[in-house]
């Protein structure tokens, strides 16, 4: 009983250890450009909790993360690569800014429903084109969603240009969405929204579906064992393509919550990065949603201290995305070398008997 | 008149499509050194934009570009050392490695930039490569004004496509190449040493993706910009592929890509009523249409993106 304990713990003190070790190699860059790193990292860490409105903002940035991460999750287990939730997310957004101006009079519960329908709907064709060229000619899904990425980002780039630029037709954005449409906020004097709470619930429901689900079962069935679960009767192609499809849904809705919580329109360039984001949060959460929401929240908490040690220290922000691809790193590497350690500790144990 | 309009402009078209494939034929030539010894580099993106930043930042310290790219090429290898430990050594996914080597770079080159040069808004601009013309070659008409009035990177990636093709067809050193690619365990078994040599490949595939890099920043925009590569990286590893894992279909790959990318800018210069940013999107669309193997089903080598356990 205590051995099971100890290789449990290991699972989670991996992650920990690789965040500890990535702030550590952080240091090191931080004492090559003059800067004390305890202090830095006092602004990186408590510069969160100055005061409510920064508090708030570590859940305000972790939301989209956490959708993205459910994303590359879901693609994740079922054996697929979804590199695309960034492009998936903004489809996403251009349907619930085109639903949020269109609808934007009707009363909030129908008109923000329906922007989140949207969303789904938009980034599930956007993941449901990969998952069907995958299917049906074997396109490597990874190349395609990075491809359509950039198609997203410029068809983002045209429609803020041209047919929904802004009524006084000064900057690439669009007009406001209604009022009605705006996500409610959850913390008063803050951004804090409900999508937050959107995407913790989505994420148990995820969750429910994998695990608790024949559907889920058969989905990761294929993920496993392609050759097992199709020799068992399951069609590989439809389990790829429905993946696929929900995977983008998931990033969908991140645009939904980005635009109808955050910028209230459509504008060039808005999250950048946050697809990729995602895909760290699920890797630093070994592809299980309650990981996701934990390390989402540890990233959101490292790019808003990152503000305030830019701030207070003058540390390019940027140095947090160097912290991040490194956790990403060690927690894999960490994750490969656990048999050996495991092993390692096992013989430990019987020289003890 | 019309038709002096017309040649002229297919010579500039034709000689923007060579200036622009460059940069991808360099990472995807990188790319495929990789791929052929069964390393899927995704990281090809990442460590193009090291090897811009390097570039950049050679050439300002020292005022030579040469030594910038050479910076390049070296800060290329370094990026791609770390890779190989990952994937080759520690065998981490190899997807998954390519992904966080492209988050590194975007951190690394946007946090150095800035420790660097300062939290600036306007770009720095450095020493970079002007175009030379061959003598003699350079007279012949339209087709020397096309080949042979580029920058000296333009000749060095067009001269490493026989390289390699010679490399991996007449060569020892290639043949061991494609069996660590196509069947570890055989090569392993008549003294192949699998891990090295596929170690070997991904470094050099950092050092022609550090060339890209710098291609553009040191032979295109004479200057460093957050995230300048842009996806090229990715078409590289897309143009692999379409070129059926051999340099003359990497060339050609390349090549279409650059001209679709030419095509591009000059429609859009020329006010026709395309939304430019359709026009942008086109070469990401040609490497899905790529991808769909559209131009028949090609074979990759058999154990990409597999380690190898002994």
């Amino acid at each position: 009983m205590k051995k099971f304990d100890i290789f449990q713990l290991l699972k989670i003190l991996i992650p920990i250890a690789a965040v500890f070790l990535a702030l550590l190699l952080g240091s090191v860059l931080l004492l090559f450009i003059d800067v004390n790193p305890l202090e830095a990292y006092r602004y990186l860490i408590f510069g969160n909790f100055t005061n409510k409105y920064n508090t708030a903002e570590i859940f305000v940035k972790s939301t989209p993360i956490i959708l993205t991460g459910l994303a590359f999750t879901f693609a994740f287990r079922t054996g697929l690569f979804n590199i695309g939730g960034e492009g998936q997310m903004f489809a996403g957004a251009m349907a619930a800014v085109f639903v949020g101006l269109k609808t934007g009079h009707l009363s909030p519960f129908l008109t923000i429903s329906l922007s989140l329908i949207g969303a789904i709907i938009a980034g599930a064709i956007w993941g449901l084109i990969p998952g069907f060229l995958k299917g049906i000619f074997g396109s490597s899904e990874i190349i395609v969603t990075i491809m359509f990425n950039y198609v997203a980002l410029y068809l983002i780039s045209y429609l803020v240009d041209k047919p929904l630029r802004e009524s006084i037709g000064f900057y690439p954005q669009t007009d406001l969405i209604g009022k009605n449409a705006f996500l409610p906020y959850v913390v008063p004097n803050t951004r804090l929204h409900i999508g937050f709470v959107i995407a913790v619930i989505i994420s148990i429901i995820v969750y429910i579906i994998l695990w608790k689900t024949p559907f889920g079962y058969r989905l990761r069935a294929v993920g496993f064992n392609p050759d097992g679960a199709e020799y068992s009767g399951m069609s590989i192609k439809k389990s790829i393509i429905i993946s696929m499809a929900i995977s983008g849904a998931l990033a969908g809705v991140a645009g939904f919550t980005e635009i109808n919580g955050i910028h209230h329109r459509l504008l060039d360039n808005f999250s950048k990065n946050v697809g990729f984001d995602g895909i760290a949060a699920a890797l630093l959460g070994s592809a299980n949603p309650a990981g996701v929401v934990v390390s989402s929240i540890l990233l959101g908490m490292l790019q808003t201290g990152s503000n305030s040690m830019q701030r207070g220290v003058g540390v390019p922000a940027n140095i947090v995305s160097i912290i991040q691809a490194m956790i990403i790193i060690l927690v894999l590497a960490g994750n490969m070398l656990r048999p050996k350690l495991e092993l390692y500790m096992r013989r430990k144990e019987k020289v003890i008997e | 008149m019309k038709d002096i309009f017309n040649i002229t402009f297919l010579i500039a078209l034709l000689s923007a499509s060579i200036r622009l494939s460059v940069p991808i034929l360099f990472a995807a030539l990188g790319g495929m050194y990789s791929e052929k010894s069964g390393v899927v580099n995704i990281g090809l993106e990442g460590m193009m934009l090291v090897g811009a930043f390097a570039g950049v930042v050679g050439s300002y310290f020292t005022g030579s570009y040469w030594i910038g790219t050479i910076v390049a090429v070296l800060s290329g290898m370094l990026i791609a050392a770390l890779f190989a430990l990952i994937t080759v050594k520690i065998k981490i996914n190899q997807i998954v490695s390519g992904v966080a080597i492209n988050l590194l770079a975007v951190g690394i080159t946007s946090f150095f930039y800035r420790a660097l040069f300062g939290i600036t808004t306007v770009p720095i601009t450095v020493n970079a490569f002007s175009p030379v013309s061959i003598p003699i070659l350079s007279d012949i008409p339209i087709i020397g004004e096309i080949l042979f009035k580029q920058t000296a990177l333009v000749y060095i990636a067009f001269i490493l496509v026989p390289i390699s093709h010679y490399i991996f067809y007449k060569t020892s050193l290639g043949l061991n190449i494609r069996t660590v690619g196509e069947h570890p365990m055989a090569a392993d078994t008549v003294g192949i040493p699998v891990e090295k040599v596929r170690t070997a490949c991904v470094l050099i595939s950092g050092a022609l993706a550090g060339l890209g890099g710098s291609f553009l920043s040191l032979g295109q925009f004479n200057m460093f910009v957050d995230n300048m590569v842009s996806g090229r990286g990715f078409i590289a590893v897309a143009a692999v592929i379409f070129g059926k894992w051999s340099p003359t279909g990497v060339l050609m790959a390349s090549l279409i890509f650059g001209v679709a990318d030419a095509l591009q800018i000059r429609i859009q210069m020329s006010g026709v009523s395309i939304p430019y940013q359709f026009l942008l999107m086109f070469p990401y669309i040609l490497t899905v249409v790529a991808v769909t193997g559209i131009v028949g089903r090609t074979t990759s080598p058999k154990a990409l993106g597999t380690p190898y356990e002994k």
